[in-house]
């Protein structure tokens, strides 16, 4: 048997976006993105605020649908899935977000089950009855990330840098074969935020899982991505190996000398 | 920049965005004093218009008001300190069957509470603009809810007194419906004021949308849903009391009997009971709301 949270599907899984934007009233957040990820790949995502990195995580998770453009995954056209397929795509693809994203009032077990809620028996998870290897599953995610202990408090009682931590173990339970996180250390102090960066790393490596983490900090995409892709205005201004960031290429990510500085 | 700039080099000057403003607000004032003075005027208006179309005539009320006052002396029981106990028991005849119809007024009220928040509950994340499945089912949602709460209970319990026949069901349904229009619509704002990022969470792992609605949007509103459902009940107490007059069922029903055929201390009996009965609920309901909101209120310190 294979390990209860390593990724389930062989099949080829590479990413592709095919000329994807993105409107929103008259304002293009994405404009003509093609951008292809294979499958382990753990790639940076820069820009400045408002460049689009958000826009685009939540249009790979279909949070959102593109005005134009298709998203591929292997042999299926992710934007054009319904229903029940496209409940199992969002299960495929785990986000995580700045702001963690837990709900506030539920312990943190519960927490990570939601991530569970894709996977059957489907019908009793409608009246809130997890089966037993569900709660296997969810623990085991939380004692990987260090957070068993705190599995029954409440999830708003704990810190930020925990709540991250659980909101990576809700990620994990739903056995993605993509996380895409969205500024996943922009509220974390330093120290939490290489925790949190470290065990990224560590699902991306260990477990094969493809990562696309939008990130404000240069450095930190330096140090855990081979791969930076950058926006600027909704459009993709560079896509290479991160030591291709030299100050040319952050002039134009970044516009001026001193929003550039802010991302050091 | 340009801001400190201007204010340092006309310090004694009056800036001109000031006085700008400064007209702008008292055209502003102007405006919203005439609308409330219309609204006024308009008000009066109307209210001695309706007085002279409704027949209102203070005169007549003042000649009839003795029949009142000797109607209500007429419900008091004769009660003397030496045979207090005799007269009591007088007074209470029917005492046991009064308190069985009193029970079911309560049960009444529990139920058709239950029903209404329990449907109300479903219909709010249909209805709530955030949340809705899709734009036409909040609308369609919406004017149901709008629809059940407009109706008033007592036109709802005569058309089920007459579907269904004399008795509690009729008033379970009646108040039943109208509490899920007026909850739905509480619940309903409740939940547009949810907090999104957390039912985004768990909708990103791939829950469907009613999964959606109760891991992420929930646990948000749960309190308040709580507290509203307890003010709920205590004014369907009221009217499951009052809906007896139509033959829906509960001490209502022995009121009407009482008052049809003029036992008059029969009624002065069943209203006390059912004031004490009402006075009860409330404190328990606004005892148990206390503490739904109470413990709220201390995890948000
Ligand atoms: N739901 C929305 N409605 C309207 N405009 C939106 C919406 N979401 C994003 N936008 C706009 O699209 C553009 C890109 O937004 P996005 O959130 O993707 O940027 P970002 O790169 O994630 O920025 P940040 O670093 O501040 O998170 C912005 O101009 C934003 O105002
Ligand atoms: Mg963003």
């Amino acid at each position: 048997m294979s390990h209860p949270l390593s990724s389930m599907n062989t099949a080829d899984a590479t990413l592709n976006l095919r000329g994807v934007s993105r409107s929103f009233g008259n304002a293009k957040a994405l404009d003509g993105i093609t951008l292809s990820v294979r499958d382990g790949e753990m790639v940076a995502v820069l820009g400045r605020s408002g460049a689009g990195k958000s826009t685009l995580l939540n249009l790979i998770n279909r949070l959102i649908d593109p005005t134009e453009g298709e998203i591929w995954c292997g042999e299926r056209n992710v934007s054009q899935l319904r229903g029940r397929a496209l409940l199992d795509w969002r299960r495929e693809s785990a986000m995580i977000f700045q702001r963690f994203n837990l709900v506030s009032r539920l312990n943190v077990i519960t927490n990570v089950l939601t991530g569970r809620l894709a996977h059957a028996p489907r019908l009793p998870k409608l009246i809130g009855r997890f089966t037993d290897h569900d709660r296997d599953v969810a623990i085991d995610a939380l004692e990987a990330l260090g957070m068993a202990e705190f599995a029954l408090r409440r999830a708003d009682e704990l810190s930020g840098g925990q709540q991250q931590r659980v909101a990576i173990a809700r990620a994990l339970v739903q056995q993605p074969r993509i996380i895409l996180a969205d500024e996943p250390v922009a509220s974390l102090d330093p120290v939490n935020s290489r925790a949190v960066m470290e065990a990224l790393r560590h699902i991306n490596q260990h477990r094969g899982i493809t990562v696309l983490c939008n990130l404000h900090s240069v450095p930190l995409a330096r140090e855990y991505c081979e791969r930076a892709v950058a926006l600027a205005k909704g459009k993709l201004v560079y896509d290479g190996p991160v030591s291709g960031l030299d100050d040319a290429t952050l002039a134009v990510i970044y516009g001026s000398t001193d929003a550039l500085a802010e991302a050091h | 920049m340009t801001d400190t700039a201007t204010s340092d080099s006309m310090v004694s000057a009056e800036p001109l965005h000031r006085s700008q403003f400064r007209a702008t607000w008292r055209a502003h004032r102007w405006q919203k004093a005439r609308v409330s003075l219309t609204g006024v005027l308009v008000l009066v208006a109307l209210i001695i218009f309706s007085a002279r179309l409704g027949e209102v005539d203070l005169a007549h009320l003042w000649d009839r008001l003795p029949r009142l006052t000797s109607y209500f002396g007429r419900m008091v029981p004769n009660l003397a300190w030496e045979t207090l106990w005799v007269d009591l028991a007088k007074w209470y005849w029917n005492g046991g069957k009064w308190l069985a119809s009193l029970w079911q007024t309560v049960l009444i009220a529990v139920y058709a509470t239950l029903f209404g928040a329990a449907l109300a509950y479903i219909f709010s994340f249909l209805a709530a603009r955030n949340l809705t499945p899709a734009p036409w089912i909040g609308i369609a949602a919406r004017r149901t809810l709008e629809f059940a709460r407009t109706v008033p209970e007592l036109v709802f319990a005569v058309l089920f007194v007459f579907a269904f026949g004399i008795g509690p069901l009729a008033g379970v349904l009646a108040i039943a419906l109208h509490s899920f229009g007026a909850l739905g619509k509480l619940f309903g704002d409740v939940a547009e004021n949810a907090n999104l990022d957390e039912v985004k969470g768990v909708r990103s792992t791939g829950a469907n949308w009613w999964q959606t609605m109760v891991y992420g949007a929930t646990p948000q509103v749960l309190p308040d849903y709580l507290s509203y459902g307890l003010l709920r009940f205590e004014i369907n107490v009221r009217a499951a009391s009052v809906l007896g007059f139509v033959g829906a069922g509960g001490i209502g029903q022995d009121l009407y009997g009482a008052i049809k055929s003029f036992h008059h201390t029969d009624i002065s009996a069943i209203a006390l009971m059912l004031i004490a009965a009402v006075i009860a609920i409330d404190s328990l309901c606004s005892w148990l709301r206390g503490r739904v909101i109470g413990q709220e209120g201390l995890r948000a310190l």
